[in-house]
């Protein structure tokens, strides 16, 4: 079996540097596709590094690495989408690029520690979507849940987070914390304007009225587990030729949905609910 | 009836002794509502709050510590809501208390101005949920505040610069 030599910082961060380059000189050439493909084989090579007997700094630059990799290839999915001019007419199209869009910006600013160069470089190509979008839907509404917990466990200490000092996110020793809710059951849905995550954003084409009248929306995800640095598998290509054509919408990405169904009576005629 | 320190002190079943040395109450948001410990409910954004507090040696208190056991309410929404926030004007701790609040504060604020986009409600300012309480020696001021992250930082400042006033 063929020895190979310890990861270092230096030695992943020139490989990924080089996979940067080659991914830019792709996008610079339209091939959307192959930016995705090249993204998505970069992240199953880095996830077969071993990080187990890493150390601390190593296992953060290894998981931020992994983070910007996704990032590199939500913003070539969304490329592979936009790059038919009917996107904004298509819901799905829609729905795909605004979560691909908020994914990659999440990505990007929150875990990846980027050039800030290249940073601004690729948030650059997401805000002329936002603009898009904000433009022909509106600001939106959206779902946000109120839940009512037992408490949350440190996964540090085991203990409920109230009584340790342990902070989420951070890391102590060779351990980052993480709270765990205990319990809890949903007391309340609200439509917001400013929510958590913008994800769970209600789109006009999921309205429709029912046998009395009423406006019904559904299909509305109220919670979707993100996780910035993706899955194993690197993700998926998107495949626009079946998006435009079935309104199929990807089911990987690392999320889960859960939908409610809203009799929307009370909010009908209201001026805050118009972009709806 | 309004909550008063020997009222709060009576819910949570403790003596009014142990809340008043503190210079930071921090207590769940249902505090006047509620009658009965299982009922509380602490704010979410309570919890790293305390934390932050005691990380700076700052004296804080929550429910929790006082041997009850609130339930958590936690909101998928970006504002920040942190219950029923007591202050004490008076203890040495208060202007550490104070800095420590508005920082955080301003941080989360700043993250919600890092998405772009000013002219989209997503960036407004977080908005912050709290009822406020300064005790002073002979006086004490309650805000049921509900505003924008930099009007709330502005009312600390405000307070803050009393407490400084009443010092000289």
């Amino acid at each position: 079996m063929k020895n190979e030599a310890p990861q270092t910082v230096e030695s992943v961060e020139r490989w990924v540097n080089v996979k940067i380059h080659e991914w830019l000189g792709l996008m610079e050439a339209e091939d959307f596709v192959s930016a995705a493909k090249l993204s998505i084989d970069a992240i199953h090579e880095h996830c077969r590094r071993s990080t187990k007997d890493a150390s601390v700094p190593f296992r953060q630059f290894h998981f931020g690495v992994r983070v910007a990799l996704n990032a590199l290839r939500d913003l070539a999915n969304i490329k592979i989408i936009v790059a038919d001019d009917r996107w904004l007419s298509v819901p799905e199209a829609v729905e795909t690029v605004w979560g691909c869009a908020h994914d990659a910006r999440d990505r990007l600013v929150g875990y990846s520690g980027l050039d800030a160069g290249f940073l601004a470089y690729c948030l650059d190509e997401l805000n002329p979507l936002f603009a898009a979008i904000e433009s022909r839907y509106g600001f939106g509404l959206y779902m946000s849940w109120e839940l009512v917990l037992d408490g949350y466990t440190c996964s540090i200490c085991n203990s409920d987070v109230r009584g340790c000092e342990h902070i989420s996110g951070r890391w102590y020793g060779e351990q980052e914390c993480r709270w765990h809710s205990d319990g809890g059951y949903i007391r309340a849905v609200s439509l917001v304007q400013n929510p958590r995550d913008p994800r769970c954003r209600i789109w006009p084409w999921l309205k429709r009225r029912n046998e009395n009248g009423h406006i019904v929306i559904e299909e509305v995800p109220i919670y979707i587990i993100f996780t910035p640095e993706g899955d194993d598998d690197g993700g998926e290509i998107i495949d626009a030729v079946t998006l435009f054509r079935n309104g199929r919408k990807p089911t990987g990405n690392g999320r889960a949905t859960a939908s409610v169904a809203l009799d929307a009576a009370a909010i009908e005629g209201k001026p805050e609910f118009q972009d709806f | 009836m309004r909550n008063d320190l020997r009222t709060i002190a009576g819910k949570l079943g403790v003596d009014v002794e142990q809340l008043a040395g503190n210079a930071v109450l921090l207590l769940p948001e249902n505090m006047e509502s509620a009658s009965a410990g299982e009922d509380f409910c602490d704010a979410g954004d309570s919890l790293l709050l305390a934390k932050l507090l005691k990380r700076e040696k700052v004296p804080c208190t929550t429910a929790f510590d006082l041997g009850v056991r609130p339930k958590v309410l936690d909101r998928r929404g970006a504002d920040v809501w942190l219950g029923l926030l007591w202050l004490f004007a008076e203890n040495g701790f208060f202007p550490v208390a104070v800095s420590v609040l508005s920082e955080w504060i301003s941080t989360k604020f700043m993250q919600g101005s890092q998405a772009g986009d000013s002219e989209s409600p997503l960036d407004e300012p977080t908005k912050v949920h709290v009822e406020l309480c300064v005790q002073r020696k002979n006086a004490m001021s309650r805000i049921k505040f509900e505003g924008s992250a930099r009007d709330f930082i502005a009312v600390l400042s405000a307070q803050k610069e009393l407490g400084n006033r009443g010092e000289e």
